[in-house]
This record gives C-alpha cells, structure tokens and sequence, in this order.
C-alpha cells in the first residue's frame, strides 16, 4: 500500500524574500529615479487619475512615482499573503506580478483597497477565511478603474463622487468571488485570466448601468515611450537573474530541474497547472525568466516599446510562468496574434497589438491541449475579439485580454474538442 | 460549509471520469461515508492495467496536501473533463489519499476534513 507522502515544503520564508525582490527593487529604484518632492506629486497625480483603459501611470504620474506606486502595489499584495498565511505557490506568484503590472497602468495605492475591502466582506457573510479568497482579491484589482472612474473621471452634480466610486468598489468585490467560480465553467479553465472575463461581464453590466445615468465611459489612451531603453535594461537583467536564481535553487529540491522542467512543458498549461507542483520552485523560476525573455524579444520584434501597459504585459506573461504558461503554449499564441496584424487592419508595432500578443498567452492551454496550429488560430482570432470587447465595459476592466480570451476559448474548444481525434472507445 | 455536498460529488465524478476514460475501467465501485469529523470515500477500480510509469504519474499528482486557498475558487472546475491536471484539484481538496494497486484493481481511499465555519 502506498500512502500519501506530504510533499517536501520549501522554506517559506526563502520563497517570500524571492516574490518580494521585484516590489522592493521597483520601490528603491522609484526613488533613484525622481526626488521625493517629484514621486509624492506624481503619486497624487496617479491616484487622481481615472486610470480606465489605457492609462499609462508612465505619462500621468512620470517614470518615479510609477516605479513606486508599481512596488507598493506589489508589497502590499505580498504583505496580504504573510498576514494570511498563504504560501508562495504558482498561483499567488502570478497575482502578485500581475498586481505589480498594472500597478503601471490602472492599479494604485488608493483604488485597489475597496475590492479587498469587498472580498473581505463576502467573505465573512460567507462565515468562511479571508485566505480562501484572497486569490480572489488580488485578480479581482483588475476592476480597480471602476473605483478611480467614479471617484475622479466622472462629474455628476450633487453626488459624492469619491464615496461613490468606494461604494461601487466594494460592492463589485463582494460579488466576484461567487461569480469568478462560476465562470470556470463558461471555458473550462482555457482562459487563464479567469478573472478578467469574471470583471469583464461585470464592468459591462456595472458601465451600462452608469451610462443609463447620464455618466460617459470610454476607453482612452495615454502612453509615454520615453523611459523604454531604461525599462528593457532593468528587465533583462531582472529576467536573467530570475533564471540563474532558479538554477540555483534548484539544487535544494528533490526532483531533478531537467525532470521538473520537462514535466512543467508537458502540462497543457489549463486551469489549475501550478508549476510549483507539477514542477518545482526553481523550474518555475526558471520558466518565469525564459517567458519574461520571450516577451521582451517579442516586443523587439514588433518595433514596440516599454510603456506601461506594455510592462504590464511582459509582467503579467512572466508572472503566469509560474501558473500556465511556457514556451511550447505561449508561442503560438504570439505567432497568431502578429499573423493576424499583419492581415487585419490594425498596424503590428501598435501599443494595443503588442499588448493583446503578451496579453494573448491567456489562451496558452488551447495550445497546449490541441496543438501547435490551434494555438495559432487562437491568437488570430483573439485579436478581433479584444479589439471589439473593449467598448462594452468602457476600459473599466484592465484585464480585457482576459474578457476576450474568455470568449474566445468557450468558442474554440467545444469546437475543437468536438473534431478532433477522440481515443477509441472500448469494443470488448 | 457551503456547497459540501456538490464539492463531494464532484470529486467522485472527476475520478471515476478519469478513470473510466485513461485507464478504460469497465467495474468500479464507490462507497461514501459521512463520518462526524470528515467525508470518506472510497474507490475500487477493477480490471485496469496501470503501467509502473503511469503509476508513479498518478501518485505524484495525488501528493500535494489540500489548499483551502485555492478550493473554494477552483473546485468548479472539477468534473468537467478527462484532463489530469484535474486530479491535482482533487488533491488539493482533500486531507489525505491513499492509492493502492494489487491484482489489477486500484483502491483509492480519500479523506476531507470536515471544516468548523469561521
């Protein structure tokens, strides 16, 4: 008989002092970068911001205060997992990078708080722990705008805009809990950013509501490409040293790295595929360099810069190294995403081309369970999608690759699943 | 705790579909219990041929320890298809699991906590 052996833990703490580099670094760089005098105006400017779709904190708040904001985001997040107990696993990895990634783009220090605020209450109406939540919370920043929209980007004579927009953010936080589970089932767990089509569907539904009152939501675009040599400096060498620290951690686990990166390239990459698991830690650090790599190759390609959403991007991709994505899912994905630029009518080298390729790799498993070409195809269409999704929700939800790709593989797999070769069935 | 009984059924759906379809189990049997500190279940798939390597696959993915964090967002996704990666949410939901395999027939025995309420 062979009973369940509990599995070797890391050290924990070692594995925080590792999620907890990237905040720390982003913070102490902040402030290299600008004088405090600067960061704090430029902070207040990124919190005052409507920060909807595309709102690089970049351009609204300077390379300073967005290098701050970026490394308080990321430790506030990280701090949430040690106050809860929540151990440093695939999944918390890629919400805390993808908290510091928009943290360049739509997340901040203030419009954040009412969604943690709001899980936290659906939580105890639940009578159930925070920490089964706080997955939850942290994707759930991606509605964070809604908060800065109504606080600060809209006007409507005799309503208390900032309470307001804290009042619609706590309410949206209490209802994504119950509703992000639910919409597992709308794909089956091929869109990774389960989350952003959760916020996707209710953006949309919360943005009608408020254009029915007379409130205007549209997506904008503010972009600032002059810190780019910079940003793609600091990344490589971050990208590098996650990969040589993945080497060297490797040494201290019990499956061999070449076995834990084989079985990590094997996985389809679908919903739950912690890489910490199937792998190991180091493997997935190791991964996480290699797709942060990837990606700024990617936007090298394309002639595109590091912008803040852009960041966010190539943050996100590396952040989901650790929970789904790896080269063999995600390159198809790119590939169809700039085939279809270089046939449709949006140009290759755009911000919002680049961004859906990065972004894109939420549908990694449509590779990785069908092929090669299926992911192609995946990336392809997902380009159309995302770029007419948008609208719905007014660029409320940041993660409208997510609302897309939701829609994308609910359409794609049953499809797929339906011709391709099945095994057959027993004739005995 | 809410939605206990689904989070149960699934768990017996998911494993006797991957059962039924990786290891093309023609006879298995499922005994459920609902003890006062904990759901037991049960399972005796008979007739399957396990390779040593498919085995060892198979223990692996049913060695990681249950993950409150995770199950109350993820535990929809259980029983929805054939794929493995499903089996770690099974593990992930559960306290303990005990895989057996003798005379062609796999015994796995699982355990779930019940959980007191915040």
């Amino acid at each position: 008989m062979s009973d369940r052996v509990e599995p070797a833990t890391p050290s924990q703490r070692v594995l925080m002092t590792a999620l907890l580099v990237l905040p720390a670094t982003l913070l102490v760089m902040g402030f290299f970068a600008d004088s405090p005098r600067e960061i704090v105006a430029g902070i207040g400017r990124i919190v005052v911001a409507p920060s909807v779709l595309l709102t690089d904190y970049l351009a609204v708040g300077g390379l300073g205060a967005t290098l701050v904001n970026a490394g308080l985001c990321g430790l506030i997040s990280c701090l949430l997992m040690i106050f809860l107990k929540i151990e440093v696993n695939g999944p918390f990895i890629a919400a805390v990078y993808t908290v510091i990634g928009f943290a360049f783009f739509g997340k901040n220090i203030f419009n954040i708080w009412p969604i943690f605020v709001g899980v936290a209450i659906y939580a105890r109406t639940q009578q159930t722990p925070l920490k089964n939540y706080a997955l939850v919370a942290l994707f759930g920043t991606t509605l964070a705008p809604l908060v800065s929209f109504i606080s600060f980007g809209s006007w409507v004579e005799g309503i208390p805009s900032v309470p307001l927009g804290l009042t619609f953010g706590v309410a949206v936080g209490c209802i994504l809990p119950p509703l992000a589970s639910h919409m597992l089932r709308f794909h089956d767990g091929f869109n990774i950013y389960n989350i952003g089509f959760t916020g996707g569907i209710i953006g949309s539904f919360v943005t009608a509501l408020l254009r029915s009152f007379h409130f205007e939501v549209e997506t904008i675009r503010i972009l600032e490409d002059g810190f780019s040599p910079f940003l793609n400096g600091f990344f490589t060498i971050f990208f590098v040293a996650l990969i040589l620290w993945g080497l060297w951690y490797n040494r201290g686990e019990t499956k061999p790295l070449r076995e834990a990166l084989v079985s990590i390239h094997r996985s389809s990459g679908r919903l739950v595929s912690d890489f910490t698991i199937i792998g190991n830690h180091g493997a997935t650090f190791l991964n996480m360099g290699i797709m942060g790599l990837i990606s700024l190759t990617f936007v090298a390609l394309l002639s595109g810069s590091l912008n803040g959403p852009v960041v966010g991007g190539v943050l996100t991709v590396v952040g989901f190294a650790a929970f789904g994505k790896h080269t063999r899912n995600c390159v198809p994905i790119l590939l169809g995403v700039y085939l279809g630029s270089l046939l449709k009518v949006w140009e290759s080298t755009t911000t919002e081309v680049i961004i859906t390729g990065l972004f894109g790799t939420t549908l990694a498993p449509i590779t990785g369970q069908y092929g090669f070409f299926a992911g192609i195809t995946a990336g392809f269409c997902h380009l159309s999608i995302v770029m007419n999704v948008g609208m719905l929700h007014g660029g409320v939800n940041l993660y409208n690759n997510g609302f897309a790709g939701g829609f994308v593989a609910s359409f794609l797999a049953p499809i797929i699943d339906a011709f391709k070769q099945d095994r057959p069935e027993s004739t005995d | 705790m809410k939605n206990e009984s689904k989070k149960i059924s699934r768990l017996i759906d998911e494993l006797v579909t991957y059962f039924m379809y990786v290891f093309d189990c023609p006879r298995y049997t499922v005994h459920y219990e609902r003890a006062d500190t904990a759901f037991l279940l049960e399972f005796n798939f008979e007739e399957i041929d396990i390779e040593a390597d498919a085995l060892e696959d198979l223990r692996s993915k049913l060695v990681v320890r249950r993950h409150p964090e995770l199950e109350d967002y993820y535990w929809q996704l259980t029983g929805e298809t054939q794929d493995s990666n499903e089996l770690v949410l099974v593990s992930m939901m559960s306290d303990s699991i005990n895989v057996d395999y003798e005379d062609r027939t796999l015994r796995l025995r699982l355990r779930r906590n019940r959980v007191r309420k915040a």
